[in-house]
Formats: structure tokens, C-alpha cells, sequence
């Protein structure tokens, strides 16, 4: 993750975490349960309101029915009288007079077929079938109903009673009601003092299950001002319930929906929530200043093992943990005991792997040199021989034989001498003499001498505008001749020389010179003795310390020298200079 | 007694007798002066303030008699027409020019001409009639008369001059009376024709004391005064509605005949306008078309009851126009909404406006035929409403030249195809007649109905010498 490449999940931070989050979990704990049990006895407060809310509505809607009642006893002799003269009209003598006058507002007659013999709310629809007639059962009569009673707009709730009379042969049935439209709802909403009142109709198909969710979308709502700001209302939809408290009254088609505003609960909760959240920063502040004392002051000891086992790996083995003189006996302070007292003997054994490497290293070198001296003597004690045979034989051709094998004595003398030349420059190379120096003229001098080699290919690349690389002239001649040399011999002369000169690293500080040779490569067992002295894979022709000079040279330059395969087959030798400037940086 | 004092009590007897007899006779003259109140409906008001003000140019002889054609003398060739502002009138070339001579002020009858017939500023029906046959006129003025052309033979010319008044922006009253308030009119000298009787009408709303109210209850001793010939009540459809059959016309369980049915017509007259209705076997009302047999009922006689279909509130809803303050539109405009909530429509019912269509739903109209000719009556409906006379074989029908034929029977041959078109297209069902009366105060007389159902009291008074 991002956040652990940015800050390195160090023991200190976690522990602070770790603090921070134990504080936060808390704090959270307690502000759930707080706020559980506060929400917990608000909904019962709530549930309390609503039943008495429900109650009061329920007695409202009984008031209503008796009123009905009453309006409906008064009307049905008339109405019956008026129907029995043959008047079928929108004329209900007192009770007409009620309608007008408010108290009632739905009033029909209906026929034994359910046709409209009159209507006093809507006399248009006379002798058309009322809907609802067959809900008009006498057994249906004692109970809270409420029907959708046709008006000229459509449709609207509305509780109703009905009663049956006699007009001569024919049953009629009279039916008075009030409408539960918005107005309407509206007051009892205003004596109850419900926050929100829907009448919503009940899906017939759906109305068996009764449940809460039964109820379909076709509702009158009123609320308080504020409190509805959408013109319809759904007892299914999550947010009014979420909003408010519901409680059902069943009346039949329909449910009459109370619903009471839990905003008050919402801001106890947001007030709870609030508080929480400002007693969780400051606990958090709070334990994030102890945690870091308290960290710091542990992970401090363990901070400097890891600094003091980074010094380790990286070589120094002096490195060792100051002891506080505070210190006690505790886990960390007996860790750094032992680690300092492992460093110790880390050092110690370092300087016994050296000694024994440096031995060891010396003895090889004998042992090379010993058998590079062994043989050049081999054949001078042969030509001594065949000469003194010769002299005892005494050969006619004793001086032929003579010449022949002084000859052979002194090339092998002068192999001698090479070889201890070059010991002696292997050995003790002269001061250093450093100036600015450019790559590319060693390298272009080197390969001038092999220009006109027959069957050599020599491929230059070099990188546009190459700093100087500060060093000895002489002494990295040598290096780069030496690699030239090696490539060439190690192509038999024929093939493909590839020189690269260029800056590497981010940015550039380092100038690398490439050799590439189409050979046969480097087997890999003696790629890693490569470069120690008196190992060659040149057999005689080569004295084994020429790769070993040049890697000594590029170490007192502080370079470094590789050696590799090719991209096309063949060998590669690398060395990296670093470049003057970014070594003076580094000095 | 001697014979001289038996011959001075026969005189005095007969002067007693004579004076008695003279008083008794004063009381049954016409009494000038007096106020009469006319309770009209809002509709009525301007017409009749409109007719009394401004002088009639043609009248229809209403009453035939030698005393009156001796008092009122007709039009030389015109017997059923007489006028106090034309004395001649005279066709040439078929119609297509008309000589209207004058007694005085002709420059001022050309300008009343002209704008009655062409319609210039105000709502005219004769220039509804001519803007339906696509005929105009040009109206010129000349010493002695003024000479009407127009680019089509027109036949009734005095039927539609019948329908023009004596009336210019810069003249002012030409009637028997002069507006003097809100709905207050006044006796005024100078008027054409002979002087009216009474000193002043009073215009008053519905409903209050009057002497003559439209409508009207039944009143002991009041007498009751039918219009010439009853209103119509139209169901305008427009061409979305009807392609939409929003009525169910085009059904054959229900159709034309089921949706009048439906609609009761005589019931709804009877229950909620308290007038008499019939139901409306064609456009033109009976007394305006000529006598026709009445279709035979088909089909079954006893259709489906309608039912107060449940509808959701996004249930389809067509538009109900009407007229406000019609008892009886707005009673067949109700029982519209049920019939389209049995066929699962709501109804939208709004306050219609003289010059809109139908607006894509229906309208309720109840139209006064302006004139007792058929042809002109259909015209004059035709020219107002463009939205009735874009279906082709109305227009076919409207194209006929012979509606506006000088023969009267070839004018109401064309009457009867153009309103058969009408009827075919479904744009305009008629659904009841409605007559129009007026309660009448028992001691007012001399009140006459002009054919659009406007009351003329230039001959009115009152018995009683109030």
C-alpha cells in the first residue's frame, strides 16, 4: 500500500496506532451503547404518543360514526316517504338540508340492485351502479368502515353508515358519510396531534396478509408544515419509515397511518453522536501524546538495534548500542547486551576470516607462482641436459644443438623476467597520477593498435558528450589495453569487437566502459577466479595476473570490474568509473 | 217624473254612463311611461339592451292583421318583412347585388350594412353566415339607397338583414331607448318607428323582483311566454376526442343511441334545469327544421346500467367544457362525467370561452338558432366555430351553393344535408331542446320574443296603468 512505502510501518507508529485505536474503539463502544439505550427509551416514549395518538383517533372516527348514526336514523323515514311518492329526486327534505348544511356529506339512496336512486353529493349519478354496494351488508354495519366513494373528480375516502328501509315493495339502502379527504384529516390531525395522518387504501388482493406492507400507494397525507415535503406518502418507503413513527388503524379498505416525527430522536442521537466525537478526538490527542512518549521511550533502544544491525549487515562491525546509564534490567536491555556483545565478537571473527582470507590468498598466489616458475625450469633443465648429453656424446652438431637449446633457455629466461615483471607491477604499482581523463581517447588509442587486424570488426558506441573521468593515464591504458588485448586473443584475432562507452545511474554519476566479443564466453567456474592472479584461460600464452592488475587498478579508482556475457553470445567485461564529479561529491 | 226631468235623468244617466264607461276604457288604454324590470340570464343582457337601443333594419311581420299591416305597413314584394329605417328593396343579377333603399341617412345605414355583415368589431351573425359560404359584400352608399355586392348570389337577404341593427361607432342610440346606467334603459324621441310605451327597462340579474323573468318559477296568476323555438343542446366533440371515441360511440353495445340513453335527457331537464327538454333528434331545434319522422328505435331497448367505475387518480381525463350559470348545461355536463367515469375516464369540467374550440375534449353548447331559416341557422353556427367544419363532407355540404338559394325550399333541402354531414361526422351531437320562456307579470302585455328568444317591449305596457 501507499501509506506503507510513504511512512515505513515502524514499531513506534504502530504503537501509537495500536494506542489510538484501542482509545477510538472505546470511545465508540461507549457512544453506541449510550446512544442504543437513550434511542431505546425515546421509541418507547414514541410508541406511548402514538397509542394515545391512535386512540384518540379511534374515538374521533366513533364520534363520527354516532353522528352518521343519528343523521341516518333521522333520514331514512323521509327518504323512504319521498321514494314512495315517486319522486325519485335529489331532494331529501331535512336530511338534504344537513348536507348542505355540513353535517353530512355524502347521502344516497340505492336500490335493491345497487343502482343510485338518488344522490344527494353527486346528483348526476343517479341510476348508475354504486361500487360499493356490496360492501352496504347489515353485518358490516357496527364496525369502523371506510370506502373510496365516487365524486365528479374521481374518488375519495370517505366513513360511512348505512340502513335499509321500505319503499312500498322495494328495499332501499341509505347511506351518509363524511368524507376523510385532506381538510378533513387535517383537523383531526389538528386534535390529536399526530405530526402526520395518511388514509392510504389497501390493495383488496393484499388486504387478507394485513400486514404493514400491504398498504398501496393511493394515500391522502397531511402533515405539519415542514414535515412532508413530498406530496405523497408511502408507509413502504424506508425513509418515512425513517422518518417517523407509524402506527396503523385498520379500517377495513383502508389503513389510517399516524405518523409521529422521531426528529427528535435523530437530534438526541446527533447530540450523543457529537459529544462522542468530541470526546474521542480529544481522547485521541490525548492518548497520541502519551503514546508517543511512551513509545518513543520503548522503541527508542529497539530503534537503535535496528540502526546498529543495519551497520552490521552493511559491514561495519564496530557498530554498538550506547548504553543509558538509566538503563535497567528489562527485556530491551538485556537485547542490547547481546547484541553488542555479538557485534564484538562478529569484529572479532572478521578479523580472523580476513587474516585466514589473506593467507589463504597469499598461499594461491604462491602456489600459481610456484607453478608458473615450474615451467619455464622444466625445459631450461631439458636444454641443459641435451646439451650436456650432447657435450658427453660430443656430438658433431654440438653447437647447432648448443644454439638451439640457448635459445630455448633464454626465451624461457625472458618468460622469467616477464613474469616477474609483472608480479612486480602486480604487486607494487607506481603512485597514481590523477588528471581529467577521457575514455574515449584510451580506448581509441587501444584499438588503434589491432586497426588493420585482418577479419576484426571493431564497433564503437559511444555516448555523446561524456564527462571526464579523473585517474591515472597509465594505469587505466593498462586496464583498457589489457581487456582489448583479452578480446582479441579470446576471438583468435577474428570476429567482432563492440566497445560501449556511457554514463549510467540516476542520475548519471558513473561512466561504464563495455568490452563485447563474439568468443566463446566464460565458462562459468572460472568466472569467479577470474580476476585473482596467475589464473588465466590462455594457458601459456598468458601470465594470469592481466586481469588481475586491471581489477586492482579499478578498485584504487574506485570502480568496479565484471565480467559477463555478451547480449550476442561471447564474453563482457564492464568497468564502472565513478565520474569526477560525483566522486568529488562522494569524497 | 215629467218627461223633461225623465229626459234630463236619461241624459244624466247617460252622462253618468258615458263617464263611467270613458273611465273604465282609460284604464284598459296602453299607459305611457312606467318601468319595467326584465331578471335576465347574464347571456341575454346585451341583446336586449342592444335591440332596444339601436333600430332594428329589418322586422319579420309577427303578427298578421289588416290593423297592423295598416299601422306598420310591409315591404313592397316582401310581405312577411317591414321596416322603419328601409323602404325598398330590390334584387339584380340572382342576388348577387342588392338596392336597399332609405328614407334619410344613408351614408349611416351602408356603415351599419357593412359592419353587420362583414362582421367589423363586433360579434354579428349574418356575417357568421356569409364568412361560411366564403362570400363577401361591398357596401356602398349612394343618395336614396345603398347598394350591397356581393361575390356570390346570395338569396335571403332579408333574413340576414333581419338580423342587423341601425348601428355606427359615431351615431349614437337609433332605438326607442338610450342607455343611461348599468342595465338601465330610458325612453328617448327621435327613435325610427313609432314611439315604444314604456319610460325606462331595467336590465336586473337572475333571481330578482321583476316583471318579466327568463325562466322563472311557477307563480300564481303569472302568465308564462315561450320562445318561437326551444335552445339546443349541442355535445361539440373535437377531432381528438372523437378519434379517441371517448364517448364510446363507435361501440356497438353502447353507440349513439345507448350514450343518449345514458344521458336521460328529458330526466336531466326535468330534475335539474326545472324546464321542459326533449331529447334532439337533429341540430336544428323543431319550429327552425322542417317536420321529419322520428327514427325508429333499434336495438336492444334495455342497455347495461352504468356503473361508478373505481378509477385510479392517473386514470385518462378528458376535458368538459360549458358555460357557466346554465342550470341545465351544467346538469348534462355532470352526467357527462359519469358516463365517461363508466367508460374509465375522469372528467375535467372548466369554464369555456366564446372564442376557443374544444381544446381536444368535449364541450357543452347550448346554442340559439339566431334565425327561424334552417340554412342561415346552421351557418351562422358554422361561421363561428371553425373547429366544426374540418371534417370533408362538411365541408362538401358547406360548399352548396344552395344554402344560400332565393328559394326557400332548396335552401332547406341543403339545410337538411349539411346538418345530416354535421351529424354523420360526430362533431356535433345534438342531445336535448330546451325551451326558453319567461314568467310573465299578469297586468304586462304587448311583450314580443324575437326568434333568438331576446324579448322586443317596444309595444309593452302595463294594463294596470302602473
Amino acid at each position: 500500500m501507499a501509506w506503507r512505502v510513504l511512512i515505513p510501518p515502524s514499531l513506534r507508529f504502530r504503537l501509537i496506532a495500536a494506542l489510538l485505536l484501542a482509545v477510538a474503539l472505546a470511545v465508540t463502544a461507549e457512544t453506541i451503547s449510550h446512544m442504543a439505550e437513550v434511542s431505546s427509551r425515546l421509541e418507547r416514549d414514541l410508541a406511548a404518543h402514538g397509542d394515545r395518538v391512535s386512540d384518540a383517533l379511534r374515538t374521533e372516527l366513533e364520534q363520527t360514526l354516532d353522528t352518521l348514526d343519528f343523521e341516518l336514523e333521522a333520514a331514512t323515514g323521509p327518504v323512504a316517504r319521498t321514494l314512495l311518492g315517486g319522486r325519485i329526486e335529489a331532494r331529501f327534505l331535512g336530511t338534504k338540508a344537513r348536507l348542505q348544511e355540513g353535517v353530512l356529506e355524502v347521502l344516497k339512496v340505492l336500490g335493491p340492485d345497487g343502482a343510485i336512486l338518488s344522490s344527494g353529493h353527486w346528483p348526476a349519478s343517479f341510476g348508475a351502479l354504486d361500487p360499493n354496494f356490496e360492501g352496504y351488508r347489515p353485518e358490516k354495519g357496527q364496525s369502523l368502515h371506510v370506502v373510496d366513494e365516487p365524486t365528479p373528480e374521481g374518488s375519495s375516502p370517505a366513513i360511512e353508515r348505512w340502513a335499509t328501509g321500505r319503499a312500498g315493495a322495494r328495499e332501499v339502502t341509505v347511506v351518509a358519510g363524511r368524507f376523510l379527504d385532506a381538510p378533513q384529516l387535517e383537523r383531526m390531525r389538528g386534535r390529536t396531534g399526530a405530526d402526520v395522518l395518511a388514509l392510504c387504501r389497501v390493495d383488496e388482493a393484499e388486504a387478507a396478509e394485513s400486514s404493514r406492507t400491504a398498504a398501496a400507494r393511493a394515500c391522502v397525507s397531511v402533515g405539519a408544515p415542514g414535515l412532508l415535503g413530498q406530496p405523497g406518502f408511502d408507509p413502504d418507503d424506508p425513509a418515512i419509515d425513517d422518518r417517523f413513527h407509524l402506527v396503523a388503524i385498520d379500517l377495513g379498505t383502508h389503513h389510517l397511518w399516524v405518523g409521529l416525527d422521531r426528529s427528535t430522536i435523530v437530534k438526541v442521537r446527533t447530540g450523543i453522536l457529537q459529544r462522542a466525537v468530541f470526546v474521542g478526538l480529544a481522547s485521541i490527542a490525548f492518548a497520541m501524546l502519551l503514546g508517543t512518549l511512551i513509545a518513543t521511550r520503548l522503541t527508542r533502544p529497539i530503534e537503535q538495534l535496528a540502526q546498529g544491525a543495519a551497520k552490521l549487515a552493511s559491514g561495519d562491525l564496530s557498530a554498538r548500542i550506547p548504553v543509558d546509564a538509566r538503563r535497567g534490567n528489562s527485556e530491551v536491555d538485556r537485547l542490547v547486551d547481546a547484541f553488542n556483545s555479538m557485534a564484538a565478537d562478529l569484529e572479532r571473527g572478521q578479523g580472523r576470516l580476513l587474516q585466514a582470507e589473506r593467507v589463504a590468498a597469499w598461499q594461491e598466489i604462491a602456489r600459481g607462482l610456484a607453478h608458473e616458475l615450474k615451467n619455464p625450469l622444466t625445459p631450461i633443465l631439458g636444454a641443459m641436459d641435451v646439451v650436456r648429453k650432447a657435450r658427453k656424446l660430443d656430438r658433431p652438431d654440438f653447437d647447432a644443438i648448443l644454439e638451439e637449446q640457448a635459445t630455448a633457455v633464454v626465451e624461457e629466461v625472458m618468460r622469467l623476467k616477464e613474469l616477474s615483471d609483472a608480479f612486480a607491477r602486480f604487486a607494487r604499482l607506481p603512485e597514481k597520477k590523477v588528471e581529467p581523463l577521457r575514455m574515449s581517447e584510451l580506448v581509441d588509442h587501444a584499438v588503434a593498435l589491432y586497426a588493420n587486424t585482418e577479419g576484426l570488426t571493431v564497433e564503437r558506441v559511444y555516448e555523446e558528450g561524456l564527462p571526464a573521468v579523473d585517474a591515472d593515464r597509465t594505469q587505466l591504458g593498462i586496464v583498457v589495453t589489457n581487456l582489448i588485448k583479452n578480446a582479441v586473443e579470446a576471438m583468435d584475432g577474428k570476429g567482432t569487437l563492440r566497445l560501449f562507452l556511457r554514463r549510467v545511474g540516476d542520475p548519471p554519476s558513473t561512466l561504464e566502459l563495455a568490452v563485447d566479443d563474439s568468443g566463446p564466453g566464460i565458462a562459468a567456474e572460472v568466472r569467479e577466479r577470474l580476476f585473482t592472479p596467475y589464473v588465466t584461460t590462455k594457458g601459456s600464452r598468458g601470465t594470469g595476473l592481466g586481469l588481475a592488475l586491471a581489477h586492482r587498478i579499478v578498485h584504487d579508482h574506485e570502480g568496479v570490474i565484471e565480467a559477463g556475457d555478451a547480449p550476442g553470445g561471447g564474453a563482457r567485461f564492464t568497468v564502472r568509473l565513478p565520474l569526477a564529479a560525483a566522486r568529488g561529491a562522494g569524497s | 217624473m215629467t218627461p223633461t226631468s225623465a229626459r234630463a235623468l236619461v241624459a244624466l244617466s247617460c252622462l253618468a254612463g258615458g263617464l263611467a264607461a270613458g273611465t273604465a276604457h282609460a284604464r284598459r288604454l296602453p299607459a305611457p311611461g312606467g318601468k319595467l324590470t326584465l331578471a335576465l340570464p347574464v347571456e341575454l343582457v346585451g341583446p336586449t339592451a342592444e335591440a332596444h337601443v339601436y333600430a332594428p333594419i329589418l322586422e319579420s311581420v309577427t303578427v298578421d292583421g289588416a290593423a297592423e299591416r295598416l299601422a306598420r305597413p310591409t315591404l313592397k314584394g316582401f310581405p312577411r318583412w317591414r321596416s322603419s329605417v328601409v323602404t325598398e328593396l330590390t334584387s339584380q343579377e340572382g342576388g348577387k347585388i342588392w338596392k336597399v333603399g332609405v328614407e334619410a341617412q344613408p351614408v349611416q345605414v351602408g356603415d351599419a350594412l357593412a359592419r353587420c355583415l362583414r362582421g367589423d368589431g363586433t360579434a354579428s351573425w349574418p356575417a357568421d353566415v356569409l364568412r361560411a359560404r366564403g362570400v363577401t359584400v361591398d357596401v356602398t352608399a349612394a343618395q336614396g339607397d345603398v347598394t350591397l355586392r356581393f361575390s356570390a348570389p346570395v338569396g335571403p337577404v332579408p333574413e340576414l338583414l333581419a338580423g342587423c341593427a341601425l348601428r355606427t361607432p359615431q351615431a349614437g342610440p337609433t332605438g326607442s331607448y338610450t342607455l343611461v346606467g348599468p342595465g338601465l334603459l330610458r325612453w328617448r324621441n327621435g327613435a325610427f318607428g313609432p314611439p315604444a310605451l314604456l319610460g325606462s327597462i331595467e336590465l336586473a340579474a337572475p333571481g330578482a323582483r321583476a316583471d318579466l323573468v327568463a325562466g322563472g318559477a311557477d307563480v300564481k296568476g303569472a302568465g308564462t311566454l315561450l320562445a318561437p323555438f326551444p335552445d339546443v343542446v349541442l355535445l361539440l366533440q373535437s377531432a381528438e376526442a372523437k378519434r379517441a371515441d371517448v364517448l364510446g360511440l363507435d361501440d356497438a353495445a353502447f353507440g349513439a343511441r345507448g350514450f343518449r340513453q345514458a344521458l336521460r335527457a328529458d330526466l336531466l331537464a326535468a330534475a335539474y334545469a326545472q324546464g321542459r327538454g326533449a331529447a334532439a333528434e337533429g341540430l336544428l331545434p323543431p319550429g327552425v327544421a322542417p317536420a321529419r319522422p322520428l327514427p325508429e328505435p333499434q336495438g336492444p331497448e334495455r342497455l347495461a346500467p352504468l356503473a361508478l367505475t373505481r378509477l385510479p387518480p392517473d386514470a385518462p381525463r378528458v376535458l368538459l367544457l360549458r358555460e357557466e350559470g346554465d342550470a341545465l348545461v351544467d346538469g348534462v355536463v355532470e352526467r357527462l362525467a359519469v358516463i365517461l367515469r363508466n367508460r374509465g375516464r375522469l372528467a375535467d369540467i372548466e369554464r369555456a370561452s366564446a372564442a376557443d374550440d374544444a381544446k381536444g375534449g368535449l364541450e357543452l353548447l347550448r346554442w340559439r338558432p339566431p334565425t327561424r331559416d334552417p340554412a342561415l341557422a346552421l351557418l351562422s353556427l358554422a361561421g363561428r366555430r371553425k373547429d366544426l367544419v374540418g371534417d370533408p363532407a362538411v365541408q362538401r355540404a358547406l360548399s352548396d351553393p344552395q344554402l344560400l338559394s332565393a328559394s326557400q325550399d332548396e335552401r332547406v333541402a341543403a339545410a337538411l344535408g349539411l346538418e345530416r354531414a354535421w351529424m354523420d361526422a360526430g362533431l356535433a351531437i345534438p342531445l336535448l331542446t330546451a325551451d326558453r320562456w319567461y314568467t310573465v307579470d299578469p297586468d304586462l302585455r304587448g311583450v314580443v320574443l324575437r326568434e333568438d328568444g331576446v324579448p322586443l317591449l317596444f309595444d309593452a305596457y302595463f294594463a294596470g296603468g302602473r
